[in-house]
């Protein structure tokens, strides 16, 4: 039952994670100052009753968690481990749009990102993904982007036309 | 009957061959814009607003109103087929309608929701022509004591989303009324929950919450186990079209759903999230396979669906009554008026009667191009999945940059869409259900905003909720929606014990 | 529904849309121009951008245009927004105001009006008082009776904490020698379609906005305007002023418009240049009459030195009422 145990574990950690969530957003919210302009209900006291439903929520699920953990994938002794390959290379994805996105413009940054998920997802041929992810791309600016006039910003690509 | 000949007279006007080519154009361009994620009519309908200065207004009231039912209908087509709702309204609908599309049963939910949106938006243009003097009358008396039991009416119905774990729920909900917080409070200018950084002043966008927590959440979810869990998604299974049962099973959640959307669209702090809750809400008490629900019930689709549409077309009920703009969509549409000339207010409906039925039966036209149009396409629509997973996923989070780096360019606002996407990954994995953080988030500031209006109109006295007839009316529900289902069960397991 | 970032919406010719696909951004100074309004749908500063937005295009000034509304707390949420999302852009727009002014010193807002460019300070407009049609008071001299005779129960329905139209309600509360902190202020901030329901609806017993905001609502018939608080009776607008009718109040709203943070010099100039054609047109002019706006064109250096004067003007104001220290 090591699987059981492992999930538990998860489980609980979860549910601390939750009541330190709400028992900090209580901390936060107590440094709002009360209004100046004589509201009869101000600016902190929904963020306290909010904060409060938070810690109560994670406390309560953290006795569940720690008697009877509720059944999840990480619970379910059929479910297969956490595969974390393809999560990491999504991740690389993102991370690659995030950091080129505003350098090299979306077109660029996109198509990397797009590639990257598709390896994720088990694409094979890496020419194929980075040209779909290309045209997509491309498709998206000149036929979207750049019709609605949204505010995605130049490129390397996006300059040439 | 004034305005039934008014509004067979905007129909004379708006009906033309060339007039039915725009309705296409706007139908066909409201679609595509409701597919990508963050991107709504109001874009859409202002992008083409130049068009006003060329064109008489018939034709240009076609397009706007083609792109506003078309994009509604677009964001309920990506929800029900891939998950991904690119607006806050249709979360609603990616709950049954996304399960029915893995059961291989996409093409009925897309045909229910077609089909549900067109008699939403027929009931919601007749009660627009008709009742539109009542409605407004009935949506000004709402004060904010009233709102504020709305708001509570609407928690007590989110329980219907709150999946299988009572607590689990209240902490999706608890993290959507904290992320719903963030920023500066809009009574008193505080901000709050900052952490002195520029970039949460402004709070955080739902969109992003929605994408993130759905989209991003998803791809992430799926890269986990796609190596391990041959999750075989059928396309398509048995018929494309609906079935007998579907139609008995959808039509009373339609008319439901419309004379919910209505109203509640017409209000002014109204909106369309919370009319689709009550549907489903509503559709789940009332179905006779509520075990169903949260594998693919079809009335869950139908009713959100014409909820959402019908509340599309309560907006326009304050807009042409009173000149009040209640929506993003509507100030565009006011901005529309105003090029041809028109001052919009009060006396719009006496002084320039034939333009305002012109428009109304512009609305209805779109309505009716998106049926005709989207009917047919629906076998179309439904090869979305059969792309092959690698590009689908791949595409999926190429569109959500668009949806939120393209509207504000922020890479901070990037960087926050993954976080919450990671989030919704930990989510699914820990079985915590979604939709509610969406629902704290859009509630959770109204809900707070209403309650401190009241308090200040009632100076602190909190007897104002119990004293007004529509808060104590809409309270009342709220408990017998509370209380009624485990009654219910009560007395239907004495019954059971009783007959054995 | 007021949400801070969802009223989203964008204007752009058709002809930008269908044959500019292939032009560079910058081809022409100003191709697209992006219109921030800091306020919800029908507010203030929302009737102000779109009249800009309107006369630019019909005269051929820019080709096309996106509108964005951000409303909240006296504009203090859409601000920051602009500061970090268009820094830098020399095509945005930022419309303001006094009303803002008023937010940032009550809210303590981290951010302020002095960051952006400068362009140009374009209208004023005085404060309406109002009740709604249905309300039993009739006068002014009504009006203030019922206020000292229980100050709570009078409740005004008005934009953000500290604004202007929070200021004149605390004005005449003033004058009127009710405590100021007693009184019943419901904050729409934002402005527009809520507070504008809360009055039609007979929900709250007194209103304040701009003229331009009621003027439709008031030849309807659906409020009572009771006074307007110029200092002497504006042409073109019947309502008496405060003054006239013993209550020695006046107050204006200015609105203008602001460029993004860390713009060239040339770039704020070529803005300046922008407004100044603006003002000059025939349907700016027709629009300031028909919405009773004033003409208060201030370009560029002379409209920061009047910015930095009304800023400390109404940190005196808000401190003299208690709402700022």
């Amino acid at each position: 039952m090591s699987a059981l145990s492992l999930g538990r574990a998860q489980l609980v950690a979860v549910s601390a994670a939750i009541a330190a969530l709400g028992g900090g957003a209580v901390l936060v919210a107590l440094t709002i100052p009360p209004d100046a302009a004589g509201a009869v209900v101000g600016a902190r006291s929904f963020p306290v009753a909010v904060g409060l439903v938070l810690l109560s929520c994670g406390l309560l699920l953290l006795l569940e968690a720690w008697r009877t953990p509720w059944e999840c994938e990480a619970t379910d002794p059929e479910a297969p481990p956490l595969d974390l390959v393809p999560l990491a290379i999504l991740a690389a994805g993102m991370l690659v749009n995030v950091l080129l996105i505003k350098a090299a413009g979306f077109i660029v940054a996109s198509t990397l990102m797009f590639a990257f998920t598709a390896r994720a997802f088990g694409a094979r041929r890496l020419w194929l993904s980075l040209l779909i992810g290309f045209v997509l791309a491309f498709a998206t600016y000149y036929g979207f982007a750049r019709m609605l006039d949204l505010r995605i910003g130049g490129g390397l690509i996006e300059d040439l036309f | 009957m004034g305005s039934l000949s008014g509004l067979l007279d905007g129909f004379a006007n708006a009906l033309s061959p060339m007039n039915l080519l725009w309705a296409l154009f706007g139908t066909t361009l409201g679609t595509f814009i409701g597919v990508l994620p963050g991107l709504g009519p109001a874009l859409t309908i202002a992008l083409l607003l130049p068009l006003t200065f060329q064109v008489d207004p018939a034709a240009a009231f076609i397009v706007f109103g083609g792109i506003y039912f078309g994009s509604q209908f677009g964001g309920s087509t990506t929800s029900i087929l891939i998950n991904t709702p690119g607006e806050s309204a249709s979360i609603v609908i990616a709950l049954e309608g996304n399960q029915m599309a893995r059961r291989g049963r996409g093409g009925p939910a897309l045909a229910t929701a077609a089909i549900g949106s067109f008699v939403a938006g027929t009931i919601g243009v007749l009660c627009l022509s008709l009742l539109a003097p009542v409605v407004v009358r009935v949506a000004l008396a709402f004060a904010p004591a009233d709102y504020f039991a709305l708001m509570v009416l609407s928690f007590v119905t989110v329980a219907a989303v709150l999946g299988n774990s009572l607590l689990r729920g209240l902490a999706s909900l608890g993290l959507g009324l904290l992320l719903g917080l963030v920023g500066v409070d809009l009574q008193s200018g505080q901000p709050r929950f900052t952490f002195g950084s520029l970039d949460l002043l402004d709070g955080i966008d739902v969109i992003i919450v929605v994408v993130g927590l759905f989209a991003v959440g998803e791809t992430l979810h799926l890269a986990a186990r796609h190596r391990s869990t041959r999750e075989e998604i059928t396309p398509v299974e048995g018929s494309l079209w609906m079935t007998a049962q579907d139609w008995a099973r959808s039509w009373k959640a339609w008319i439901r759903g419309a004379f919910i959307g209505f109203p509640l669209g017409a209000m002014p702090a109204g909106g369309a999230e919370i009319p689709t809750f009550l549907s489903y809400f509503v559709e789940k008490k009332l179905s006779k396979h509520p075990e169903e629900f949260g594998r693919g019930a079809i009335e869950g689709v139908a009713g959100p669906e014409a909820a959402n549409n019908a509340a599309g077309a309560g907006v326009f009920v304050p807009l042409l009554t009173l000149g009040i703009p209640t929506s993003a969509t509507a100030a565009v549409m006011l901005s529309a008026f105003q090029s041809y000339g028109i001052n919009p207010g009060p006396q719009l409906l006496t002084s320039h009667a034939d333009l305002v039925w012109t428009l109304i039966a512009s609305l209805y036209i779109g309505n009716v191009m998106l049926l005709v149009l989207n009917l047919p396409l629906v076998g179309l629509w439904v090869q979305i999945l059969r792309v092959p997973t690698p590009y689908l996923y791949g595409g999926i989070l190429l569109f959500a940059t668009v949806g939120t780096y393209g509207i504000s360019r922020s890479v901070f606002d990037l960087v926050l869409l993954y976080a919450v996407g990671l989030a919704g990954f930990f989510m699914r994995r820990y079985a915590f259900p979604t939709s509610p953080v969406i629902i704290g988030m859009i509630l959770g500031p109204l809900a707070e905003q209403q309650f401190r209006r009241a308090m200040t109109m009632s100076q602190g006295d909190l007897s104002v909720f119990l004293t007004r007839p529509i808060s104590l009316t809409l309270l009342v529900l709220a408990v017998i929606a509370l209380s009624a289902p485990p009654l219910l069960a009560y007395r239907r397991h004495r019954r059971a014990l009783a007959s054995a | 529904m007021l949400d801070r970032r969802s009223f989203l919406a964008a204007t752009a010719g058709l002809a930008a849309a269908t044959a500019g696909l292939g032009l560079p951004a910058a081809a022409k100074p100003f191709g697209s121009v992006s219109l921030f309004i800091p306020g919800a749908p029908g507010g203030g500063w929302d009737i102000t951008g779109r009249v800009i937005d309107e006369v630019l295009k019909k005269n051929g000034l820019v080709r096309s245009s996106r509108i964005t509304n951000v409303g909240g707390a006296g504009g203090t949420i859409g601000l920051p927004q602009f500061i970090n999302q268009y820094d830098g852009d020399p095509n945005a727009l930022f419309i303001a105001g006094a009303i803002m002014v008023g937010a940032i010193i009550t809210n303590k807002t981290p951010v302020n009006l002095g960051l952006l460019k400068p362009v140009a300070r374009l209208t004023g407009e005085y404060q309406v008082l109002v009740v709604p049609a249905a309300s039993p008071v009739k006068t002014l001299a009504e009006f203030m009776a019922l206020l000292k005779q229980d100050p709570k129960a009078v409740t005004w329905a008005g934009g953000a904490p500290g604004g202007t139209d929070h200021i004149f309600a605390c004005l005449i509360a003033k004058a009127a020698g009710v405590p100021l902190s007693g009184l019943s202020y419901v904050a729409f901030t934002g402005g527009g379609g809520e507070a504008m329901a809360s009055l039609l609806g007979n929900q709250v017993s007194a209103g304040i906005s701009g003229y331009g905001e009621f003027a439709e609502q008031i030849k309807a018939g659906n409020l009572r305007a009771l006074a307007i608080s110029a200092p002497s009776r504006v042409a073109s607008i019947e309502i008496p002023t405060l003054v006239e009718q013993g209550v020695d109040v006046t107050i204006s709203n200015w609105r203008g418009v602001f460029g993004a943070p860390n713009l060239r010099e040339a770039e704020t100039a070529a803005l300046i240049e922008l407004a100044t054609a603006m003002v000059q047109t025939q349907d700016w002019k027709q629009q300031l009459a028909t919405r009773g706006w004033s003409d208060q064109f201030l370009p560029g250096a002379a409209f920061a030195a009047y910015l930095e004067q009304d800023v400390a003007a109404t940190r005196s104001v808000l401190a003299d009422l208690g709402l700022a220290k």
